[in-house]
């Protein structure tokens, strides 16, 4: 599916396997319990992805980007912003910009 | 009849000094206001109107879709095992007294034809313009069409203003409204709506080959659908989508397109 805003956020909640397309020009991007394929970009706004069983891709220009409990990979990417990644599986790090704290792993 | 003239300087101050007039006419008056614009920027407000609710049946074949168009007003349909097939319109027309309003209100007609997929409801209206201070205004009147059908009849709504609620059980359905909002749920099929101002709610879509929803400014609000394609877009509004089972994305639109009006036909 694509869904696309140029000023809004987009949330993803409990989708099937497909592949999966979320864009907003300066909103918010939210994926909870979905599977399949994801890109999700943001120009300014926070992205955060939990509970994704697929490929998951997350791009913010001027946001924080959350990915936790992605299976079988997962790429966070920003660049003024946090990059935050727990729990996932595969994982691909891409980060620019802010250092993402210690604790977390990819 | 109450007359404002607004400044012709500039659109947006037009539009602005336009949006704190017409609270004026709606506040100073003690009956019902209708406020229609001419192009000008000149306000007038209509105090007196006149209803009449036309009902009739409607005769459905196997196999028939529905197709509706209010040019100006609100379309609600209702799916029904049980009822009748049956179309309500109720038809308001204003005028500065209540023997124009009167007039104006004969001049619109609920007209039902078989057409080559099924059958075409609408609300047909002969041109209406009032004269006053060298000014012509050209009147719409207010449309209300609620629509009992058949579950499972494909269903076609178009308005330039106004809210459109269609509730199946409903085969393929497409909307399309300049201003207003779209609620559609329980279907099996295609669904396809347009707004260019307003905000969209799908839910429980079966079966269908493609989803497509498109605002120009509101919210998109999906749930419980299946499609093997979706597409959610909107200019500036929030997309929530819950629960929908979508095979493969939507092909990608060239940077900047977006349409305006959703194409025609469940």
């Amino acid at each position: 599916m694509t869904a696309k805003t140029t000023s809004g956020d987009v949330t993803l909640e409990e989708a099937a396997k497909g592949a999966h397309s979320l864009e907003s020009g300066y909103g918010n991007i939210t994926v909870r319990k979905a599977e399949g394929s994801l890109r999700s970009s943001t120009s300014s706004g926070n992205i955060s992805i939990r509970d994704f069983v697929g490929k998951a891709e997350a791009t913010s220009n001027y946001g924080n980007v959350e990915i936790v409990g992605v299976l079988s990979g997962a790429q966070g990417r920003s660049s003024s912003g946090n990059v935050r990644a727990v729990a996932n599986e595969g994982a691909r790090p891409t980060r620019i910009g802010r250092s993402t704290p210690a604790t977390e792993m990819w | 009849m109450r007359l404002f003239n607004a400044p012709s300087v500039s659109l947006a101050s037009i539009s602005l000094a336009s949006i704190s007039l017409a609270s004026l006419v709606l506040l100073g008056s003690s009956a019902c206001t209708h406020v229609q614009w001419t192009s000008s920027g000149t306000i007038v407000g209509f105090e007196e109107k006149a209803t009449r609710v036309d009902e009739q049946p409607l005769d459905f074949k196997p196999g028939d879709s529905l197709e509706l168009d209010a040019t100006a007003g609100s379309i609600n349909v209702q799916a029904s095992a049980s009822s009748k097939p049956r179309v309500r319109a109720r038809i308001t027309a204003f005028g500065h007294d209540v023997a124009e309003a009167q007039r104006n209100l004969e001049k619109c007609q609920l007209k039902i034809e078989r057409v080559s997929s099924g059958v075409r409801v609408r609300v047909e209206c002969e041109s209406m313009e009032s004269r006053s201070a060298n000014v012509t205004v050209r009147m719409m009147p207010e449309v209300r069409i609620d629509a009992t059908i058949p579950e499972g009849t494909p269903v076609s709504a178009d308005t330039s203003s106004g809210n459109v609620s269609l509730h199946g059980p409903l085969g393929p359905c497409a909307v399309d409204t300049n201003y207003g909002e779209v609620d559609i749920a329980d279907v099996d099929g295609n669904v396809r709506a347009a707004t260019r101002s307003g905000s969209m709610s799908v839910s429980r879509v079966r079966a269908a080959k493609e989803i497509d929803l498109r605002s120009g400014y509101g919210s998109l609000r999906v749930s419980e659908a299946e499609a093997e394609r979706a597409r959610f877009e909107t200019t500036s509004g929030d997309v929530s989508i819950r629960d929908v089972k979508s095979q493969r994305p939507a092909p990608a639109l060239p940077t900047g397109a977006s349409r305006s009006s959703g194409s025609r036909g469940p």
